[in-house]
């Protein structure tokens, strides 16, 4: 409807997400709880892990405000990050951010539609939307290698 | 000119649903600018989809952080006019906007 250039960035899965992302609530008995924020443009994420008996991650959820492709991205994030053990929720966020810039592979995981945040590498200036769950992700995993509970970060990198 | 265009954007602006004009309503006590809020549609979103469309407009804090913790709001959605812009445009822009609505779903309403 509104020209294929931006048919690639706002796919169904992801306008999907946006209007009824998965996940997105509270964890009785999170092992951590990370803040992650966009200064320049307002998109906020915050996310909750637990970690089952062997250290995998039992579940995650988020909450937050921010723009259709970084609540998407989030929501697809905590489907794919259930299951997994630290390291490979590590890989995963590191191979999604490689997706989004364009200078990694198309990554995709069994229990979400992940590839199809790679539409994002043509739009430069959303990045930092897809970006910011798989950043705080990626935080939260070292405060929980860290033993710390809980953390407020301001996380913006490239 | 500017305040005629100006408080011919702030009515047809107000026919738009879910739409939230911050600032005073009385187009003598503003510029020829015109921020608001579309539903819970973030500006980024907003703006990509006006523009997809042949419509600029500014998304973000326009350089005004105080002011949007004040509104209490992520960031805003500003038009501006000049001496250039015609009704026939800003009658396109609340077209675009009822688009921008249907695409993320708000479905039903008048535009």
């Amino acid at each position: 409807m509104l020209g294929s250039g931006l048919d690639e960035l706002y796919r169904e899965v992801i306008l999907d997400h946006y209007k009824a992302p998965r996940n997105r609530r509270h964890l009785t008995d999170p092992a951590c709880s990370v803040r992650g924020h966009n200064p320049l443009c307002g998109d906020q994420i915050t996310l909750e892990l637990a970690l089952d008996d062997a250290g995998r991650i039992a579940e995650a959820a988020f909450s937050g405000n921010g723009c259709a492709i970084s609540q998407a991205s989030a929501s697809m994030l905590t489907e794919a990050a259930a299951g997994k053990t630290l390291d490979e929720a590590e890989q995963l966020a590191e191979g999604v951010r490689g997706m989004v810039m364009g200078t990694g592979p198309v990554v995709g995981d069994p229990a979400t539609d992940l590839e199809a945040l790679e539409g994002v590498k043509n739009f430069a200036v959303r990045v930092k939307c897809a970006t910011l769950s798989w950043n705080t992700l990626r935080q939260a995993i070292q405060m929980i290698r860290e033993g710390k509970a809980a953390a407020d970060a301001v996380i913006e990198k490239e | 000119h500017e305040i005629a265009i100006t408080r011919y954007a702030l009515r047809k602006l107000s026919t738009v649903d879910d739409l939230r004009i911050h600032g005073p309503e009385n187009p003598a006590h503003r510029g020829g600018v015109v921020s608001f809020a579309l539903a819970d549609l973030h500006p980024h979103d907003i703006g990509m989809l006006l523009d997809q469309q042949g419509i600029a407009i500014r998304a973000g804090h326009h350089c005004a952080q105080p002011l949007m913790r004040r509104l209490n709001v992520p960031a805003t959605t500003r038009a501006s006019f000049y001496v250039y812009t015609t009704e026939e445009e800003i009658d396109v822009l609340v077209e675009g906007l009822g688009k921008v609505k249907e695409f993320f779903g708000y479905a039903g309403q008048r535009a």
